[in-house]
């Protein structure tokens, strides 16, 4: 019901559909008048169907984190969220009623929010007793934007690892790339996925780099923005998790963070509402949004074979070297030259990323 | 007559789930629950580092990450023989305090509430808060997704009630924000959290932090105390029909959490023990020796009922049973049984284990039994408990500055962890050589409650407590619905391939 139709009707011909309005409720003592005026005042939502496959759930708990504006206000006020499983009070095949009438209600007109891989073994996930990826394929076909959320459903992630026991594939494998925005992350935060719909609602689809992720939020590696890149770049280091050094808080590369290959905006805006991240409760980044997670960032508590390490080893890797060593992981999808250029520290930074764009490319 | 009625998907859980049951002159004669996708996530480990465990299997589930975290790591831990400082200890309970909170909230007012409250009522609403003003005008303006359509014909409480829950059920998600903050502040983030590690935790205990988590256990205290305990006791005498629907094979496990200076995991707020055959005042001592793991009705390869730990499972796919009752195999989990029992797990395990007075009298005063009210009625009463207890483990706190982890080396060996997750107990089994996974065990807590029948015929704990239930409307199976959610499926951490080339892994432990 969108205010368009209210202006066709007659006042009169309004106040009687919303009295049938306020009988289907069975809001007697609700006047007709009463019911108009919050009809009036309410715009058509942007609908949005949110389907979980090979996941743990914990993007849906994500979004629930979100902070402004909260979760509720965004299921509320903003978006009208027919089908999603972990919260909707629709049940058994009312909730397939419910997703089949909103594609063909809505054709063209929803965005489908996808968590979790997608295996491609029969009889692997089913809803229904029909297949992930045949109810993908159903829901993707008639969505404005389907919005990959979360690294499983943007690349695979965890259940994607080797050996990829469900031969689990992501959602731009199955569908195709086109319409297809990636929110990588585990989970992912809920910044980022309200933040992708306000973009694509308010100014159309986010420019995307080339792993299909918005590079408004993926635009910048972590390490440059990293709170701790001054202890980086005076060589000073946590050496192994419980060091006994108070007062300062030391770059933590040499016990894995990953900050250097990865790229988010984690440190600006952080997550729970600003009060964590990664780095600031001492662990480091796991690299969780990058193409090439979990595997090519095991074992997460090593460092980085090729980062030179400013006045640790003194060296600086060229990115033909870290190439050479890192061949299993540009294998599976990250950029050797993203690699070189987080290598070579702020001062290679600008040339490295310039080829990585060429790379891209 | 009998017809087979199916519930799929069975939502507001985690995962995915579907439930049918065989009805014969309105009540149910069988049931089958079924887990419908499949993961993996043991068989990623193999070969990786030890560590990674803390990291990957947390990944088996978005609701409860902390106790994976807290299991691998206590596996770990043991395998390589670190002790870890007492300010990790404390950390780790604070943390898996915050959880617990906030995983409990979230059950009962996100995934079971709206199969008991009526959110519409606000129409009725006259008040000004603005989130329940805005839900007024969702409701009237028609585009009310995701709170209808429902199953509407069983809501029983008065306008009062259903407008104070709702108001609840919309403060309870900012209540989830704030214990995933603090949460945050130990892990870095939530969900998934990093700064639980092999050793102890990557934070400094500083004395902004402590004032930061007593604001924080303040705040949750306050919100179950006034608004989550107050709406189950309200709620319930509308639904007390349910204090003897949905009563599972009144066998109980619990593994216990939140262990005290002694460490010892029967001295502690939440107890390790076992009670069978409904006798819940006999809590017995639990010998891990005693479990079995069937795949007779799971989508694996046959084998003889096993011990965990011992022998080779694989994954084998054989189809959706044209109809349940032609005894194929129907579901990905397997089923886990303690002597020969099938065993709940959760809250209500928990809760009787520790012998909860006050849980023991509200059943005693409602004259209900360990059924669906048990359950929430459980829950609520354990987060309160554990929110009690916050502020005595916050204080327990030395804010030195220090990272409380110990160091050590990686080397060979292997070990165990044995945890409570909001939904139940959960273990981890880890045999490592040099530093890496030779092999790695995972059994949670809906590997138990939502197990398909064993090699005996013997039914899971939600088909159990499915079996005996009198339905009012077939098309709209309610009562099977209020019955499986009052456990607090994850389906995703319960379905995980147990691939074990190296036998006997489990077995070659003895646990107290």
């Amino acid at each position: 019901m969108s205010r368009e139709f209210f202006r066709e009707v007659s006042r009169r011909d309004f106040l009687k559909i919303c009295g049938g309005v306020a009988a289907a409720l069975g809001l007697s003592e609700m006047s007709a008048q009463e019911v108009a005026e919050v009809l009036a005042a309410s715009a058509k939502k942007p609908p949005v169907v949110w389907l979980e496959f090979g996941s743990c759930s914990g993007c849906s708990t994500s979004f629930l984190n979100a902070d402004a504006p909260s979760a509720v206000d965004v299921l509320l006020n903003h978006l009208s969220v027919r089908y999603i499983e972990v919260i909707m009070a629709a049940q058994g095949a009312q909730t397939e009623e419910v997703l089949h009438e909103t594609i063909q209600q809505e054709a063209g007109n929803y965005i489908a929010v996808i968590e979790g891989a997608v295996p491609t073994l029969d009889g692997y996930g089913m809803i229904a007793d029909r297949n992930f990826y045949d109810v993908l394929k159903e829901v993707a076909a008639k969505a404005k934007a389907v919005i990959a959320l979360g690294s499983c459903a943007a690349y695979g992630g965890i259940p994607a690892a080797k050996p990829n026991p469900g031969q689990v594939k992501p959602v731009s494998e199955i569908i195709g790339k086109e319409k297809v925005i990636n929110i990588p992350g585990c989970a992912a935060n809920p910044s980022w996925l309200v933040s992708t719909v306000v973009h694509v609602l308010m100014f159309g689809m986010p420019e995307l780099d080339s792993f299909g992720r918005p590079k408004f939020i993926y635009g910048q590696c972590i390490h440059d923005n990293c709170e701790r890149r001054a202890s980086f770049d005076e060589g000073m280091f946590v050496d192994q998790y419980g060091d006994k050094e108070v007062g300062r808080d030391y770059c933590l590369v040499k016990v894995g963070c990953k900050g250097p290959n990865t790229h988010a905006n984690c440190p600006q805006i952080r997550w729970n509402g600003g009060k964590g991240w990664c780095v600031a409760v001492g662990a480091g980044c796991i690299g969780c949004v990058e193409p090439s997670f979990p595997d090519a960032f095991m074992p997460f508590h090593d460092r980085l074979p090729d980062l030179a390490l400013p006045g640790w080893a003194g060296l600086r890797a060229d990115a033909d070297l870290v190439g050479t060593v890192l061949g299993a992981a540009t294998a599976i999808g990250i950029g050797v030259h993203a690699v070189g250029a987080a290598a070579k520290g702020k001062l290679g930074k600008r040339a490295a990323q310039d080829e990585q764009a060429k790379t891209e490319a | 007559m009998s017809q087979i009625i199916t519930v799929d998907p069975v939502n507001r859980i985690e995962g995915h789930l579907k439930i049918q049951v065989e009805v014969e002159n309105g009540k149910v004669v069988n049931a089958w629950t079924v887990g419908t996708a499949y993961r993996g996530l043991e068989q990623i480990l193999r070969g990786r580092k030890a560590e990674d465990a803390v990291l990957i299997s947390q990944r088996a589930c978005g609701v409860c990450p902390i106790p994976y975290a807290t299991a691998g790591s206590k596996a770990i831990e043991m395998a390589y023989g670190i002790e870890i400082p007492e300010n990790a200890r404390v950390l780790r309970n604070i943390i898996m305090g915050f959880q617990f909170i906030c995983s409990h909230i979230l059950h009962f007012y996100h995934l079971v509430a709206l199969d008991y409250v009526d959110p519409a009522a606000v129409v009725h609403y006259t008040g000004n808060d603005p989130e329940l003003l805005d839900l007024k005008s969702l409701v009237l303006s028609g585009d009310s997704a995701p709170f209808t359509p429902r199953w509407d014909h069983d809501f029983r409480l008065p306008t009062d009630i259903n407008i104070a829950a709702t108001k609840h059920y919309i403060e309870a998600v900012h209540m989830y924000q704030r214990a995933g903050e603090a949460i945050a502040l130990l892990g870095g983030k939530f969900p998934h959290v990093v700064g639980i590690v092999a050793g102890g935790m990557t934070p400094k205990v500083t004395p902004t932090l402590v004032t930061d988590l007593i604001g924080y256990a303040k705040e949750l205290k306050d919100f179950i105390d006034t608004k989550y305990v107050p709406d189950v006791l309200a709620v319930a005498p509308y639904y007390i029909d349910y204090g003897n629907i949905g009563v599972g094979p009144g066998n109980f496990l619990a593994f216990g959490s939140f262990e005290g200076p002694d460490r010892d995991p029967y001295n502690t707020i939440l107890p390790r023990g076992v009670i069978m055959d409904g006798d819940i005042n006999s809590v017995q001592e639990f010998d891990q020796s005693r479990i079995i793991e069937h795949v007779a009705y799971s989508y694996y390869e046959d084998g003889n009922p096993k011990h965990p730990g011992d022998g080779v499972t694989l994954p084998k796919y054989t189809g959706i049973p044209s109809d349940p009752r032609r005894g194929e195999k129907y579901s990905w989990l397997k089923a886990p049984r303690y002597n020969t029992k099938a065993m709940e797990v959760g809250p209500l395990a928990r809760m009787l284990v520790r012998q909860d007075a006050n849980l023991l009298d509200l059943a005693a005063k409602l004259k209900i039994g360990p059924s669906v009210l048990a359950r929430i009625a459980a829950r609520a009463l354990e987060a309160q408990l554990i929110a009690d207890n916050m502020l005595g483990m916050i204080t327990e706190l030395k804010p030195d500055g220090q990272v409380p982890c110990a160091q050590y080396k990686p080397t060979s060996g292997r070990g165990y962890g044995l945890d409570e997750a909001p939904r139940g107990a959960i273990g981890h089994w880890l045999e490592a050589e040099a530093g890496r996974i030779t092999n790695y065990q995972m059994i949670i807590p809906t590997g138990w409650n939502a197990s398909p029948r064993d090699i005996t015929g013997q039914p899971g704990p939600y088909e159990i407590a499915m079996i005996g239930t009198e339905i009012k409307d077939v098309s709209r199976p309610i009562e099977l619905t209020r019955i499986i959610r009052s456990y607090d499926p994850c389906m995703a951490c319960a379905v995980h391939v147990v691939d074990l080339e190296k036998e006997k892994i489990a077995a070659k432990f003895t646990i107290g």
